[in-house]
């Protein structure tokens, strides 16, 4: 059985995924396919009829994402980016690891920040060593990520 | 005639703006006024608006707020803001001239000195 405010919540959804804070972007689409759906309707379509042809004049679902998508705040690209990263580390099943990775590398970090604070006199070269390290830390994170991905993958598999 | 691509993304901004200065409006009412506008020859994929109005939001050009449609749904509505208005007026500036122009060259009155 087709039941209308179902896709249109699910329509809504996948054109949201990934995002935060859609909620008044997702209401606004909403009401644009009710619209749509409702002038369709008035032309003697059914429901599903009308929602198809609503969902297709909206245009493809990833390229509207896609464009919504680089509007979003600063906060809101933060945002998303926690989001994907906690949902592959929880599919994973590996925030321990993560955890002690993230403890080792700040002590490295703060031992190495301690240590260029007696040895070299210049603050530039302390923010340097950090703007070294920095990016070695979250690639490592990336590495270890995908490493792990890749071994769930071929356990699954 | 429908008009090109180029010419449909770089008319819609100042599209909007002169519909919002008529008054505040909604998306799916400006796509019609649109497409009854220009009796159905600029077709606009739906969903490209709402990019579009999001971005003049975030240039502070226009501001929403959120009301309630007749049948009782939520909706956005968006109204013209002062710096939009200016933005308006400048880009008008450039289409009357551009039409000048195109005029112009069509009339033959081309001053070559």
């Amino acid at each position: 059985v087709f039941e209308l405010d179902r896709e249109v919540r699910s329509w809504s959804a996948a054109v949201h995924a990934d995002r935060c804070g859609t909620g008044a972007s997702a209401a606004e689409l909403s009401d644009h396919l009710y619209c749509e759906i409702d002038r369709a309707r008035a032309e003697g379509m059914s429901d599903e009829q009308a929602f198809a042809a609503a969902v297709a004049k909206l245009g493809r679902t990833e390229k509207l994402s896609a464009e919504l998508a680089k509007n979003q705040s600063p906060l809101g690209v933060a945002c998303a980016v926690a989001a994907r990263l906690d949902s592959r580390d929880s599919r994973v099943g590996n925030r321990g690891l993560f955890v002690a990775h993230g403890v080792v590398w700040a002590s490295v970090v703060i031992a190495i920040a301690l240590w260029s604070k007696k040895t070299y006199s210049s603050a530039t070269s302390q923010w340097l060593i950090l703007t070294i390290l920095i990016p070695c830390w979250l690639g490592s994170e990336q590495i270890l990520r995908r490493a792990l991905r890749s071994g769930s993958e071929r356990g699954a598999s | 005639m429908t008009p090109s691509k180029d010419l449909v993304a770089a008319s819609a901004i100042p599209l909007i703006l002169s519909i919002l200065q008529r008054g505040d409006s909604y998306g799916y009412a400006i796509i019609q006024q649109v497409r009854a506008l220009s009796s159905g020859e600029l077709e606009w994929a739906d969903g490209m608006l709402y990019p579009i109005l999001h971005r003049l939001e975030r240039r502070k050009l226009v501001r929403s707020y959120w009301g309630e449609a007749e049948n009782g749904r939520k909706r956005k509505y968006y109204k013209l803001h002062v710096a939009g208005a200016k933005e308006l007026a400048a880009q008008r500036a450039h289409w009357d001239k551009l039409h000048d122009m195109l005029q112009q060259l069509e009339g033959g009155e081309l001053c070559s000195s």
